[in-house]
């Protein structure tokens, strides 16, 4: 059970590894509070996605499985969608089309057709979760770097109850932060040096267990 | 007969998930939609409040001041669908022999235009100017001055603008809104004081649009490296003064 | 919006690839080969257009008059997904030579972000008819572009010494970036000086 949960923040990483959901992971990693709330949205419609298709998977008929699976997926993002624009304003705002835009994640429908559709319910939902978190996990590191180095700033979600803005400003970096990381080539920049630091450290590994 | 129940059943399971999902989709709608219609209104209303003293604030959406016959018949008259229709429009329209212009009553009241700006939402009309709509301030049951909510192109694209004015058209504060200029350079309009080089201006004293208009060096200097943001600002708040003058008949 | 303005606005200033990150699975992968990459880079247009159309016509004449726009994700998708379907049928019947070429291409552009990502766009900006086709047709045109510059440098690349850990996927990300960096020379002030 644990396996299968490690399994989606590491071995199968689904940005680093595999490559899955680029297009959001650049676009909204500027902030860190907009990597957060963009992960959280994907895990809610990961796991419904997974646990549908799963629940599912008898009476979906092969011929039309991935419209059905489309839909399934479709749906959950219109939900989070309009939660968010009714629950969470400021962060719908900040995260635009993306949300939209995560029923053509690559990971999601992915996840339906190479998992949920063959599983049973409890793994299905444990892949979900340990997929969601790691593209969670892989975005907000991106999302930490950029916004440190190219903003001098970390921006997280507001508690206005202890009158904290959501913004911790870094002493230095603040004022000449190399703002080309924030900008989207800057993002570009940071993924290929972030893959190229993990290839090296697979091929460290492989070496030690040879 | 075996080959069409391979594809029709197939077929109608989509249909049901199809249904279902919409039937869901629908319940969660009515759940949120009005929490959504009060998240759009909510930063509206808090530049309004925060510029002029009022509670309540009515929106007039902005009408044509002047259209050419031919634009007024196309574009407005066969859009409409009822004779009540057609009729208020030359209610509120003059029509100008000489230039073959339709032009907007000077005197028609607030309820009338509130009302004209409601049927030309209804009939599909799209405005072509960058005032969206106005929002009059009223005290002592007389109008003392306009909010205007002005579209402007900046930088990083369309800028929501909203602006108070007083009745010569001169500005007296300015907030921006929705927009995706740059941090650190436009996005500095966002920031406190940024606006005062407008305030004042607008009525005898042009707005205004481009850096050498502006008074002194640090103005200048503050604008310099987010021109276009400047000048977006700019020219939106110059279209609203103008728009200010012709409400009020100037 | 004017057309010229829509169009350098699409191609150039927000090229999908290099400033909004749509349409990058396609990209870096199908990227590696200059005729992959043109076969993708037309399809993608084609796709583009006639889907910014459909979804215009979806989301106006039927979901704004039913009150149904809550379906905008749903439907937006399933019609792209119809349309690719009906291309890839009809690219079948018309031209075999064309279809084997294309294969495996059309399939993957109906989860591509950039189609759904100009549909969407396009409605938020309250374009018209005409103007959310020259949109799509501008994105489509924008990836090509980016697709046909990127191979160049890859095919190149690919019989060059990279350092281990950059080999393949990174390399490429890191050219992506600092073309992205030259393509931040076309911003708004362009536009303005173009057309005013």
């Amino acid at each position: 059970m644990l396996k299968q949960f490690t399994n989606g923040i590491f071995k199968e990483n689904p940005v680093f590894i595999i490559l899955l959901g680029l297009c959001p992971t650049l676009a909204v990693s500027t902030q860190v509070v907009n990597a957060l709330g963009m992960g959280v949205a994907v895990i809610f419609v990961l796991l419904g996605s997974n646990m549908f298709v799963s629940l599912l998977k008898d009476f979906i008929p092969e011929k039309v499985r991935i419209p059905c699976y489309i839909i399934i997926i479709a749906s959950f993002v219109t939900i989070v969608d309009l939660a968010m624009r009714a629950y969470a304003p400021s962060l719908s705002k900040s995260l635009g089309v993306f949300v939209q835009l995560i029923v053509v994640n690559c990971i999601i429908l992915g996840r339906a057709e190479a998992f949920a559709s063959k599983n049973n319910l409890k793994s299905s939902v444990m892949d979900a979760l340990g997929m969601g978190v790691g593209f969670t996990l892989a975005l907000t590191l991106i999302a930490l770097i950029r916004e440190v180095v190219g903003s001098g700033k970390i921006t997280l979600f507001a508690i206005h109850a202890i009158g904290f803005n959501g913004e911790i400003n870094i002493p230095y970096l603040s004022d000449s932060p190399i703002r080309m990381i924030g900008y989207p080539a800057g993002a570009l920049l940071v993924v290929g040096l972030l893959k190229a630091l993990f290839n090296w450290f697979e091929s460290r590994n492989k070496g030690a267990i040879k | 007969m075996r080959k069409m129940l391979e594809y029709l059943i197939p077929g109608l399971k989509l249909f049901v998930i199809c249904a279902v999902a919409a039937v869901i989709l629908g319940l969660i709608n009515e759940v949120t939609e009005p929490e959504i219609k009060k998240n759009q209104t909510k930063e509206q209303e808090q530049a309004l409040k925060a510029m002029f003293t009022q509670e309540e604030w009515r929106e007039i959406p902005a009408v044509p001041f002047s259209l050419s016959s031919k634009d007024f018949e196309d574009d407005l008259l066969k859009k409409c669908r009822t004779t009540e229709q057609k009729q208020f429009l030359a209610y509120g329209y003059d029509f100008d022999g000489n230039n073959d212009t339709y032009n907007l009553k000077k005197d028609l009241s607030l309820d009338d235009r509130e009302k004209l700006g409601a049927l030309l939402k209804v009939i599909g009309y799209k405005n072509k100017g960058p005032v969206e709509s106005y929002f009059p301030v009223i005290q002592n049951q007389s109008v003392s001055g306009y909010a205007l909510k002005i579209n402007g192109n900046g930088y990083g694209g369309a800028m929501t603008i909203i602006a108070g004015y007083n009745t010569d058209g001169s500005i007296r504060d300015v907030r921006l809104l929705d927009n995706s200029e740059t941090p650190g350079l436009g996005k500095k309009a966002e920031t406190e004081g940024y606006m005062d080089k407008f305030i004042g201006t607008g009525g005898d004293k042009p707005v205004p649009v481009i850096k050498n208009m502006l008074g002194d060096q640090k103005e200048i200097d503050a604008v310099t490296g987010a021109s276009i943001t400047f000048m977006g600002i700019a020219d939106a708040l110059r279209s609203g003064s103008d728009f200010v003058k012709k409400i009020e008949g100037k | 919006m004017s057309y010229v303005g829509i169009i350098i606005t699409f191609v150039f200033i927000n090229n999908f690839i290099f400033t909004q990150f749509l349409g990058l699975c396609p990209f870096i992968g199908v990227s590696r080969r200059i005729d992959s990459a043109v076969g993708m880079g037309f399809a993608v247009i084609f796709v583009m257009s006639f889907a910014s159309l459909a979804t215009w016509i979806i989301y106006n004449l039927a979901l704004i008059p039913l009150n149904l726009d809550f379906l905008q994700t749903i439907t937006f998708v399933l019609v792209i997904a119809t349309l690719v379907q009906l291309v890839e049928m009809v690219i079948q019947k018309m031209s075999p030579v064309l279809y084997k070429a294309l294969g495996i291409y059309l399939p993957l552009i109906t989860t591509n972000c950039a189609v759904l990502g100009i549909a969407l766009i396009a409605v938020r900006k309250n374009y018209g008819a005409l103007e959310s086709f020259v949109a799509g047709f501008a994105a489509g045109v924008g990836f090509l572009l980016a697709i046909l510059l990127m191979s160049s440098i890859r095919e190149r690349l690919d019989t060059e010494w990279v350092p281990k850990p950059f080999r393949g996927v990174p390399i490429a990300f890191v050219t992506a970036g600092l073309m992205a960096m030259a393509f931040m020379a076309f911003d708004m002030g362009l536009l303005k000086n173009l057309i005013g």
